[in-house]
């Protein structure tokens, strides 16, 4: 990817509306924008429509008021350029971690596509998120975190320039979070995709973005978009004993906290 | 000499393995075993007669001299049973899918199916030796009104307790309706289908056993009756344990291709590391 694309915008949504079958409404008046090659994340409270701009992004949800566009067209579900990434990891439990890890490649380029080249890709991936030896487990004998790396090498082993990641790392424990926000970090910076990553653990959004996006309590809009200066490879150790880190922990919090308190009143 | 002095962890725990499956089967043997003596010990005591509970050493004398009476029989009923087994696979399977892909079609004839799978089969006997006469096609014909609806039941189970995740996951990336049955629906519903398929070989079993003992000229079913008939109680209790023995076979046969089919993936597997 070349410096003179990096400006263009990716994902651009304007003045997006969405009220849920209940009457509930979800998204209020979202504006965002993702240029190609940025990791931005949204954070707000839970509830606050969050997953719901995911999914019309992702175009599993239609959308009805406003307009969203990927790569200047409307979102369809099961765009090649688009790659999805739940919180469960949503592995298929027959097939092995290896299996599982070239599946979209499968779907997208058929049985045909699975070349050997593709396959060493595969190992190169297995082995980047630190499972090799396991390329021939089933999902059944992974832990919970070696399962989601398992998610996260099949999502990075298709070559859509975009990904949505929806709370990815959200059920795992503190620790294994944070290997795997590292891991995400190393494979995104050796190919810059455009990643769009939701989660409502502000440390992690700050360790990863290039901006945080701040949502409002339901019903969901952008708060505020707030760029995050830090250097990268990022290393949350050294990172964590700068002052920086925490004056800008600090001043999202205290944006967030006020939308956490409306979001419980 | 010196490999001798090396620890060999593998043929010791394979060593281990066998004296642990040899202990296990010779508890088993002891129970049978334990069982017989109380049985002999009980009509050799006096307690209760011969005439109504035979002998270990009668039945062991039916079952040496059987083999030339009861190989055809068995081979009657065992292919009875195939082919209601057979028919129950291929329509329960086809009709199950059939259901899930049009769900009005379930509501609309889900009565009927609750109904005539709550009404015991064993009432529809008559009718059928009525309709297709004491030949193989009414025994066929009542395994598989039993049979039918546990495929039936368990491939719309099967089908339908998908994780829907997984549903999610075929729609971002795209998959065809096509891809999205044979690489998502069918594997995921394959172990829920092949319990059901288990069940309906013993159910076909029994449908088929149950036929021939209410009117029939051949199978284990048919010899049952005619030796209970005329009292002889060992040859009865000898065709029963044949029964049990062919039951067990099937099922053993029934774990072993389920095994090789979905057992590595549905077993939970301790991590070897």
């Amino acid at each position: 990817m070349s410096d003179t694309t990096s400006e263009e915008a990716h994902v651009v949504v304007k003045g997006l509306k969405h009220r849920f079958a209940s009457g509930l409404q979800a998204v209020n008046n979202t504006d965002l924008e993702a240029r190609r090659g940025e990791l931005i994340v949204v954070v707000g409270p839970s509830g606050c429509g969050k997953t719901t701009i995911l999914n019309i992004v992702a175009g599993l949800i239609g959308n009805q008021e406003g307009t969203v566009s990927v790569s200047g067209k409307p979102p369809v579900a099961g765009r090649k350029d688009v790659a999805y990434m739940f919180a469960q990891d949503a592995l298929l439990p027959w097939r092995t971690v290896m299996g599982n890890v070239l599946f979209g490649v499968e779907v997208h380029g058929g049985k045909a596509s699975i070349t050997d080249a593709v396959r060493a890709k595969a190992t190169q991936l297995i082995n980047n998120i630190g499972l090799s030896g396991f390329e021939d487990f089933y999902p059944r004998q992974l832990s919970h975190g070696m399962r989601q790396r398992t998610a996260l090498a099949r999502t990075f082993m298709m070559d859509s320039p975009l990904l949505l990641m929806d709370e990815p790392f959200g059920a795992l424990d503190a620790h294994t979070k944070l290997t795997l926000e590292q891991e995400l970090l190393t494979l995104w910076e050796q190919s810059r995709r455009t990643v769009i990553f939701i989660t409502h653990d502000l440390a992690e959004a700050i360790f990863l973005a290039d901006r945080v996006l701040v949502c409002s309590a339901r019903p969901g809009r952008i708060l505020a978009s707030i760029a995050v200066p830090f250097e990268r490879p990022r290393d949350l150790k050294a990172l964590q004993q700068s002052d920086d880190y925490h004056k800008l922990y600090q001043r999202i919090w205290s944006l967030l906290a006020r939308e956490m308190d409306a979001a419980h009143a | 000499m010196r490999e001798q002095a090396i620890p060999q962890p593998r043929t010791h725990m394979r060593f281990e393995f066998v004296s642990a499956s040899l202990k296990l089967n010779l508890g088993r043997l002891a129970i049978g075993a334990a069982f017989c003596f109380v049985w002999w010990a009980l009509v050799a005591g006096g307690v209760v007669s011969a005439f109504h509970v035979s002998t270990p050493g009668a039945v062991a004398a039916y079952l040496v001299q059987a083999p030339k009476e009861l190989l055809p029989h068995t081979a009657a009923t065992l292919g009875a049973m195939m082919s209601a087994f057979g028919l129950a696979a291929v329509c329960g399977i086809l009709g199950g899918l059939l259901l899930v892909e049009v769900p009005y079609l379930r509501r609309l004839i889900d009565p009927y199916l609750t109904g005539f799978n709550s009404m015991p089969r064993i009432a529809l006997a008559p009718l059928f030796i009525l309709w297709f006469g004491i030949g193989s096609t009414s025994k066929i014909a009542l395994a598989f009104s039993l049979g039918f609806f546990i495929v039936l039941n368990s491939t719309v189970a099967g089908v339908k307790n998908i994780d829907p995740m997984l549903m999610r996951l075929s729609r971002t990336l795209g998959c065809t309706p096509a891809e999205r049955f044979f690489k998502i629906t069918l594997p995921w519903a394959l172990p829920t289908v092949f319990a059901g398929l288990k069940l309906t070989l013993i159910y076909s079993f029994l449908g088929v056993v149950t036929s021939e003992m209410i009117a029939s000229r051949s199978g284990l079913g048919y010899l049952v009756m005619y030796y209970s008939g005329i009292f002889r109680i060992d040859a009865v209790l000898g065709i029963l344990f044949v029964m049990a023995i062919v039951a067990i076979l099937l099922t053993m046969v029934a774990d072993f291709i389920e095994q090789k089919l979905v057992g590595h993936w549905t077993e939970s597997v301790n991590l070897p590391v």
